[in-house]
């Protein structure tokens, strides 16, 4: 299964420079019913592409990364993942700091949301999620380097 | 700001072809941005390019702008704010469109969803079509609803983001009484607009006017926590 994970960063609603690209080759994860699928773009191949080098296979050990602490002008947030092979199966806030009392009231309702929109599922029943919107580039920051640490 | 698009192939399609589909993702965000001031929209909207010199993405976008203000009684506007912004349209006819990409390069079901609006296409498996959590307004972390579809689009429209402010243009103040609404129809550009025009609107217009769109369904949330939806929607989604 190749997957790519995309953050933007974007504008007011949301459409943005892209932040970072990661592509990774691993082969077909047949119980696609994992517990939340990432951010990803998860490419079944055909039958034809099964020729994909093997790469991790499900049950691994659990790692955890946590990424970067980033500071906006509202508040400053760290956001850790724990990665099972190539799937994200966890999104904490590490940190959450804000800078007054809207910012708290604001980011600590969409902090939440964003978490569930990382995990773009909290049920093995859905594929993806609307509504689950991306509003805190602080968070999007943290979770792209804790990415990074996590080689997806 | 910002926005995760997560795209999830289930027919083959190429590395290549994703990554068409970011370069447009980038291309869309560099030419409509109203953050950039060197960005096409920002030298439309101050006068320094007619629509004649922008790419023709741009004139399609404006007439989608101009079409969807017309059938939402000016709910959808293309000054929001007062200058040009068609962002309110931008996202969701990108993913539509990258949508199309994927589907040209041989893709006959996969879901582009960014930062919560939805484009699904064909279905995840053999009688299986897509499942689409609808994210609770008020209780983070919970669904409020599930629509199951093929070959539809999603998109939310709501209170939760900072920075965006949906305002009845009519009144010049944001709409009362709606925590978020949920539209679901074919294409996404239109979907899109829909929700951000029956957002605009409140609970009572909203909802009337959603049931009298034929190729429309909607699902709100009220500020109380009460879910309202058009006679149609049980066909798209279930409460959960």
């Amino acid at each position: 299964m190749r997957k790519a994970i995309y953050a933007l960063l974007g504008t007011i609603a949301g459409l943005g420079g892209l932040l970072g690209l990661k592509a990774n080759l691993a082969p077909a994860d047949t119980t696609a019913q994992a517990a939340a699928p990432p951010p990803a773009a998860a490419v079944e191949p055909s039958a034809d592409a099964a020729k994909q080098p093997a790469g991790q296979t499900a049950g691994q050990p659990a790692k955890t990364a946590t990424g970067k602490e980033s500071t906006n002008p509202y508040e400053s947030v760290q956001v850790k993942v724990t990665v099972s092979g190539k799937k994200i199966t966890k999104v904490e806030i590490a940190k959450f700091a804000p800078k007054d009392a809207q910012s708290k009231s604001i980011g600590g309702g969409a902090l939440p949301k964003l978490q569930q929109a990382t995990l773009a599922a909290n049920s093995a029943d859905v594929d993806t999620v609307s509504g689950a919107t991306f509003t805190t580039k602080s968070y999007k920051e943290s979770l792209q380097s804790a990415l990074d640490q996590a080689g997806l | 700001m910002g926005t995760v698009f997560s795209i999830d192939v289930r027919s083959g399609v190429s590395v290549a072809a994703l990554d068409d589909v970011i370069a447009w993702l980038h291309w869309v965000d560099s030419t409509f941005s109203t953050y950039q001031p060197g960005s096409v929209v920002s030298r439309l909207s101050r006068g320094e390019l007619t629509p004649d010199e922008c790419p023709p993405e741009v004139r399609e976008v404006l007439a989608l702008v101009r079409e969807a203000s017309a059938k939402t009684d000016g709910y959808f506007t293309e000054a929001p704010h007062g200058i040009l912004d068609p962002t309110g349209i931008v996202k969701g006819w990108a993913i539509e469109r990258a949508s199309d990409l994927l589907a040209a390069a041989g893709s006959s079901a996969h879901s582009v969803n960014g930062g919560g609006d939805v484009q699904l296409v064909g279905t995840v498996g053999p009688a299986r079509p897509w499942r689409v959590g609808i994210a609770h307004p008020l209780r983070p972390r919970r669904l409020v609803a599930v629509v199951t579809a093929e070959d539809a689009a999603v998109a939310t429209s709501g209170t939760a983001e900072r920075g965006r402010h949906i305002v009845d243009p009519h009144r010049g103040a944001p709409p009362e009484g709606l925590a978020s609404i949920t539209v679901v129809g074919r294409r996404l550009a239109w979907v899109d607009a829909a929700a951000t025009a029956a957002f605009a609107m409140g609970p009572e217009r909203g909802l009337a006017w959603a049931e009298a769109q034929a190729d429309l369904e909607a699902l709100a949330v009220t500020t109380s926590g009460r879910t309202r939806q058009t006679s149609g929607f049980a066909r798209w989604g279930t409460l959960t």
